[in-house]
C-alpha cells in the first residue's frame, strides 16, 4: 500500500509568461490487495487553448493547445497504452481557455474520452462543436454532472462543487483514492453573491473538510497574491445601482466582455433597481453566450420580470425612449465582432447612440488600453460623458481569487500542501510566499507544465520535470493538424523585441487616453 | 440536406429571415421557419428537441458573424 498515491501534472496554465490554456492530469495508483497488482486511472480536468497563438511558432498556428500525445492516441504519435489512456475529462467551467482543446482534438481526429462538465459548460461545448462544423461522430460522449456529485472513474473519485467565477456552471473537484486527496479549485473566487444561479457557498467547503484530510490544493493563483478579496458581485451592483441612479437622465452605454455572464446579470439586477429597461446589443459573441443561458434553463427576461430585457433585434426593442435605457453591449476588449466598437469606428450599423449618452465602461487604462484609446479618439464619442473604473474602481471585478478569499477558502478546507494553478511565474511566487505565511506547505517554486507532482497521503515531491509541450494547431474547414512545439519561441530574442514595442506602444496610447479623459470623466 | 447540417441550415434562415431576433423565436417557430425552408424538402421528420433548436440557433446567430468566434475575452480570465 505504501506505494499508493495520486499524481498531478500541470499541463496548460501554469506557463512561465502567462496562465492561458488550462489542463491538468491526475493518474492514480493504487496496489490492488487481491492481486497485488498496480492499477492505474488517468484523468484530465479541463482541455483549454492557449489564447495567445501568435507567440509560438512565429505565428503559424491558428491555435495552440496543451500536447497530450502521452495519454490520448494522436495521429503521428506513437500510440498509447491502455493503462496510460485518460479515462474521462472534467471541465470546471465554459470559457475557451479551459475547454477549446477539446475542439482542436476532435477536429484532429482524436478519440476524447467522456467529457463531463456542468449544464452551461456543456452548452458551451456544444456551441463550439455546432460553430466549428464538427460531425457528431467526431464528438466525444457529454456526460452532465451536478454540483455536488459524485463520478466514479476507476478507483478515483471525482466529487463537484460550485465554484464562483464570471460564468455560470463554474465547478471546483476533489480528485481522490482510497489513501490521498487532491482539491483542484479550477477558476473561483470565493463569492457568495451573485445575481444569476447563486454564488460560491462556504458550507460546501466545510462539507469537504468533514469528509478527510486534503493532501494537495492546486488553487487558482491568477490574481490570489493580490491584497484584499475579489470585488463582489454585490459590491458591483452596489456601484453600478450608484451609476445608474445619478445619470437617470440619459440613456447609458455599458460595454462588456461577451463571456462575463455573471456580470450582465449583476448590470441588469442594477437596471431593475432603477427602473431601467435594457436592451442586449453585444453581437453574436454575447447572443450566442445568452442562448447558452436560455438553454440552461435561465431566461434574463424572466428573471427581472419588472423590467423590458430585450435583444436589440426584438421590435420592442425601438419602441423603448432611449432615456429610458440601458443598452448593455461590448467591446471592453476592443473585440472586432462587437457593435459598439464597430459603430465608434465609423460604421453605420444602426448602433443607438443617443447626443446625451453615458458611456459606463469598467475599463482599466493598463489593461483595456485598445478600447480607452477607441472611445477617446473616436469622432462619435465626443462629448459624451465617459465614466470608467479609473475614477469607480468598483464598477470592475475579475473572476479570481484574492488573498483574502484564498484565506478563507484555505482556512476551512486546511490542505497540507498548496500549489498555484492559471498563472504565470512571479504570480506563483507571490502566491507560494503568501501560502508559506500562512502556514501551509508549498512548493519552492512554481510547479510548471509537463512537470510531475506525487502526492501521497504524507507528502507532496516533485518527482519529474519535464519541458512543457504544446500543440501547434493548424485548422482546415473542420479539420485540424496537430504538430508538437519543441520550443516556445517566447524566448527568443525577435519575440522579446515584439514584447517590448507592444509595451511601448501601449504606454504612448496609456498615455493619450488619460490626456484626453482628463477634462471628461468624472 | 440531412438535420445535423446546422451551419449550412443557420445560412439558410439568416438569409431568408434576416433582422429575426433569434433569442425570442420559439422552437415551434423554428420548427416553422425551418420547414419553410426549400432545402428542408424532401428531408426526413425533424429531430424537433430542444437540443436540436438550440443547436439550430447557434448556426444562425454564427452566420452573422464577421469575425471568428474564438477571442480571447479577458487577460485574466
Ligand atoms: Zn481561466
Amino acid at each position: 500500500m505504501s506505494q499508493d498515491a495520486l499524481y498531478w501534472s500541470p499541463r496548460g496554465g501554469n506557463n512561465v509568461q502567462d496562465g492561458w490554456g488550462s489542463c491538468h492530469k491526475f493518474t492514480s495508483e493504487q496496489t490492488n490487495a487481491e492481486t497485488g497488482k498496480i492499477e492505474k486511472d488517468t484523468i484530465i480536468v479541463d482541455l483549454g487553448q492557449h489564447e495567445r497563438p501568435a507567440m509560438f511558432g512565429g505565428g503559424q498556428y491558428d491555435r495552440v493547445v496543451p500536447d497530450l500525445a502521452d495519454c490520448l492516441d494522436v495521429p503521428n504519435c506513437p500510440s498509447v497504452d491502455e493503462s496510460d489512456k485518460a479515462k474521462a475529462i472534467f471541465l470546471t467551467h465554459g470559457h475557451s481557455d479551459h475547454i477549446s482543446g477539446v475542439f482542436a482534438y476532435a477536429m484532429a481526429g482524436v478519440k476524447l474520452p467522456p467529457v463531463y462538465g456542468s449544464e452551461f459548460t456543456l452548452n458551451m461545448v456544444k456551441k463550439g462543436f455546432v460553430e466549428r462544423g464538427i460531425p457528431a461522430d467526431k464528438q466525444p460522449e457529454l456526460r452532465e454532472i451536478k454540483a455536488g456529485q459524485t463520478v466514479e472513474i476507476g478507483g478515483v473519485k471525482i466529487r463537484s462543487m460550485q465554484a464562483s467565477h464570471s460564468i455560470p456552471g463554474a465547478l471546483s473537484f476533489k480528485i481522490s483514492n482510497a489513501s490521498t486527496a487532491i482539491f483542484h479549485t479550477g477558476d473561483t473566487k470565493g463569492d457568495e453573491s451573485s445575481y444569476l444561479q447563486g454564488g460560491v457557498n462556504f458550507a460546501d467547503y466545510a462539507e469537504i473538510a468533514k469528509e478527510g484530510k486534503i493532501d494537495l490544493m492546486t488553487f487558482d493563483g491568477t490574481t490570489a497574491a493580490r491584497k484584499g478579496h475579489a470585488t463582489y458581485e454585490s459590491e458591483i451592483f452596489d456601484c453600478y445601482d450608484k451609476l445608474f441612479a445619478e445619470n437617470s437622465k440619459h440613456q447609458m452605454i455599458v460595454p462588456l466582455a461577451a463571456a462575463h455572464c455573471e456580470r450582465l446579470a449583476t448590470v441588469i439586477a442594477a437596471a431593475e433597481k432603477n427602473g431601467k429597461n435594457v436592451i442586449l446589443n453585444g453581437g453574436p459573441s454575447m447572443d450566442t453566450n445568452l442562448l447558452g443561458l436560455q438553454m440552461s434553463g435561465i431566461d434574463l427576461a424572466k428573471k427581472f420580470p419588472h423590467i423590458a430585457v430585450v435583444g436589440v433585434k426584438n421590435p420592442l426593442a425601438d419602441k423603448l425612449d432611449p432615456k429610458d435605457t440601458i443598452t448593455i453591449t461590448t467591446g471592453i476588449y476592443m473585440e472586432k465582432d462587437s457593435p459598439f466598437v464597430q459603430y465608434l469606428q465609423g460604421k453605420n450599423n444602426g448602433f443607438k447612440f443617443a447626443k446625451d449618452a453615458v458611456i459606463i465602461a469598467p475599463l482599466t487604462t493598463d489593461k483595456n488600453e485598445k478600447m480607452a484609446f477607441l472611445m477617446a479618439t473616436s469622432e462619435r464619442a465626443q462629448g459624451h460623458t465617459i465614466i470608467t473604473a479609473a475614477t469607480r474602481p468598483k464598477m470592475y471585478g475579475s473572476g479570481h481569487a484574492q488573498a483574502d478569499d484564498f484565506r478563507r477558502i484555505a482556512g476551512i478546507l486546511k490542505p497540507r500542501t498548496v500549489a498555484p494553478i492559471h498563472t504565470r511565474t512571479p504570480g506563483a511566487d507571490d502566491f507560494n510566499k503568501l501560502a508559506a505565511e500562512e502556514g501551509y506547505g508549498t512548493f519552492p517554486r512554481q510547479v510548471k507544465n509537463g512537470e510531475i507532482v506525487k502526492v501521497t497521503n504524507k507528502e507532496c515531491a516533485l518527482v519529474a520535470q519535464d519541458r512543457q509541450q504544446w500543440f501547434g494547431v493548424k485548422i482546415q474547414g473542420n479539420t485540424a493538424e496537430l504538430t508538437s512545439i519543441k520550443d516556445t519561441s517566447f524566448k527568443t530574442a525577435e519575440l522579446k523585441r515584439r514584447r517590448d514595442a507592444y509595451r511601448a506602444q501601449q504606454e504612448t496610447q496609456k498615455r493619450a487616453c488619460l490626456a484626453k479623459f482628463a477634462g471628461r470623466s468624472k | 440536406m440531412m438535420w445535423d447540417d446546422f451551419l449550412p441550415l443557420g445560412q439558410a434562415l439568416e438569409e431568408r429571415f434576416p433582422e429575426t431576433d433569434v433569442l425570442s423565436v420559439s422552437d415551434a417557430e423554428l420548427a416553422r421557419m425551418l420547414g419553410a425552408l426549400p432545402m428542408t424538402d424532401g428531408a426526413g421528420k425533424m429531430p424537433e428537441s430542444a437540443d436540436f433548436f438550440y443547436q439550430v440557433k447557434v448556426a444562425w446567430i454564427q452566420a452573422r458573424r464577421t469575425e471568428p468566434a474564438d477571442t480571447s475575452m479577458e487577460a485574466d480570465l
